[in-house]
């Protein structure tokens, strides 16, 4: 390891988090509050900066400045731990997204993700699958009957949705024939710069099974951050708030900035696995310059993640919430089928070279 | 001692700490978070003796999966008493068998690959390799007998729990009761 490798590993890590991970994990907070207000014809919060700006600081020195209240009863390691448990595995994902193409310095190419790892796809599998245990600790912790309840219901809707999920990047994976996202997002380039013979095309459009694959990923993606219309969590509508009823202050926060980092990692996974992350029709993979190249593929890239992500608030503010009966039939009887056959289509079509 | 010696210290504590922590505490949820913990702890070991694919199926599929499955379960009976310690004579013997037969195994370990071990390099050879790619060859491949055996022995194990935890109707009684309660239809 050399000084060029610890000063890309801290300027990815300063890049991402500083213009990735804050913007989107912060200020999602306020756009989705805004985006609800013109959804429902007001103004949403405008009072604190020029058109409420600020706010997301306001909430957090709010939130600060509350006060601790733990239950009696609690499990007080465990009911402190969750929020954590739960913001964690989100933000971990983060490090093996790749943010743009990768760059040349001295000779040598960086990969543009913080951990470019070979085994992306079962780490982020991994990832997923830890999110559940904030929700379920955290309800169990509180001991609160409440909690336990809307804890256990929204942790069987994770489980449930997780298995049509990892058979969908599974597919992906088949279509790519790699399980490292860097090499997944070029397979989806089409170039000759970058030293790869690829069909080009973004995995969406890969009819039949790109296509199937990203409509259940993009179901599953909704289900597993637990927004509308799958919001198992809180279900706004019903008297208690869900398994955080009685976590307060800044261990609130925590869960709520866990939950738009869950969908910031979902919505920079469903960018690089189905529409080819910061590559666009080879328009910007046939720059010359490879900063060039990088700077542009980046500001695609966060393009198409303002885009998903906007989608996750929009639908939100849309769609009326599915009843409990009717999360578990589409989960377990429509889409888990329906991906089992997805992957076996696309098996079958590699081994014939259609793809 | 290297970095990855402190790094291999700190998860061989770890481990040993949060498995210590599964037999001892009494609160059946907090012995699965700490069996998640050994699973973590040794996740991280494979990963230092280069087995990234091993380490990421460890995480998904006993600290990911199964666990969840278990403190699902827990949280389901909702056991919240904790359990009583009974008498210590188990204690006692578990310690004892364990030592026993770990002097029995340890003097059979190869010598080299246990040498191996203690230096924290990675395995050399044919195994070397074993990506996603390695492992799939390999276990659908050669050990692809191995690998079906290994399958049916759950099928016997599953089968065995479900006929050890089946309820039978007393002699007296007349219907065996419904393990659904009330609601069950």
């Amino acid at each position: 390891m050399t000084g060029i490798d610890v000063a890309m590993m801290f300027g990815k890590i300063g890049l991402i988090f500083l213009m990735v991970l804050l913007p989107f994990a912060v200020y999602s907070t306020l756009v989705e509050r805004k985006v609800s207000a013109w959804n429902q014809n007001r103004y949403g919060p405008n009072r604190v900066g020029p058109w409420g700006l600020l706010q997301p600081l306001a909430d957090g020195i709010k939130f600060f400045f509350k006060e601790e209240l733990v239950p009696d009863g609690a499990s007080p390691l465990l009911f402190k731990l969750a929020p954590a448990l739960s913001a964690a595995p989100a933000m971990l994902t983060i490090a093996i997204v790749p943010v743009t193409f990768p760059v040349l310095v001295e000779g040598r190419q960086f990969a543009m993700s913080i951990a470019d790892i070979d085994v992306a796809v079962p780490f982020f599998l991994a990832m997923g699958s830890f999110a559940v245990y904030g929700i379920l600790l955290g309800a169990w912790a509180s001991n609160s009957r409440y909690s336990l309840l809307a804890g256990l219901r929204s942790s069987a809707q994770m489980i449930s949705y997780e298995l049509a999920m990892f058979l969908s990047v599974v597919t992906v994976v088949l279509l790519a024939g790699s399980m490292n996202l860097t090499e997944i997002f070029l397979a989806q380039t089409p170039n000759a710069t970058l030293g790869q013979e690829t069909s080009g095309l973004w995995n969406v459009f890969r009819f039949p099974v790109g296509t199937i694959a990203f409509v259940v990923f993009l179901i599953a993606a909704f289900a597993e951050t637990n927004r509308h219309p799958f919001d198992m969590v809180e279900r706004e509508t019903e008297p208690v708030g869900g398994f955080h009823t009685e976590h307060s202050s800044m261990k609130f926060a925590l869960f709520f900035i866990g939950e738009y980092a869950a969908m910031l990692t979902m919505s920079a996974l469903i960018t690089t696995l189905f529409f080819g992350g910061p590559s666009l029709f080879g328009l910007v993979a046939s720059m010359e310059s490879p900063w060039l190249r990088a700077g542009v593929g980046f500001a695609v890239f966060i393009t198409k993640l303002a885009v998903f992500q906007f989608l996750f608030i929009w639908v939100r503010w849309t769609l009326p919430r599915f009843r409990w009966d009717q999360v578990l039939h589409l989960g377990w009887k429509v889409l888990l089928p329906v991906s089992i056959v997805n992957l076996l289509l696309a098996g079958a079509l590699v081994v014939w070279g259609v793809y | 001692m290297g970095l990855v010696g402190v790094i291999f210290l700190v998860l061989a504590a770890g481990s040993i700490v949060f498995a210590a922590n599964v037999v001892l505490r009494r609160n059946p949820a907090a012995c699965a978070v700490n069996l998640v913990g050994t699973f973590f702890c040794l996740s991280g070991i494979y990963l230092l003796i280069g087995f990234p694919f091993l380490a990421a199926i460890q995480l998904m599929v006993y600290a990911g999966a199964i666990m969840v499955l278990f403190l699902f379960v827990i949280m389901l009976l909702d056991l919240r008493q904790e359990e009583p310690r009974n008498t210590p004579i188990g204690g006692l013997l578990a310690p004892l068998f364990a030592a026993a037969v770990l002097g029995l195994v340890v003097p059979f370990f190869p010598d080299a690959e246990v040498k191996a071990a203690m230096n924290l390099t990675p395995i050399q050879g044919e195994t070397a390799s074993w990506g996603g790619q390695g492992l799939a060859v390999a276990l659908f491949g050669r050990h692809m007998i191995v690998f079906e055996a290994t399958s049916l022995l759950l099928l016997a194990g599953i089968l065995g729990v479900v006929v050890l935890a089946k309820r039978r109707p007393r002699p007296g009684e007349d219907a065996p009761a419904s393990d659904l309660g009330e609601s069950g239809r």
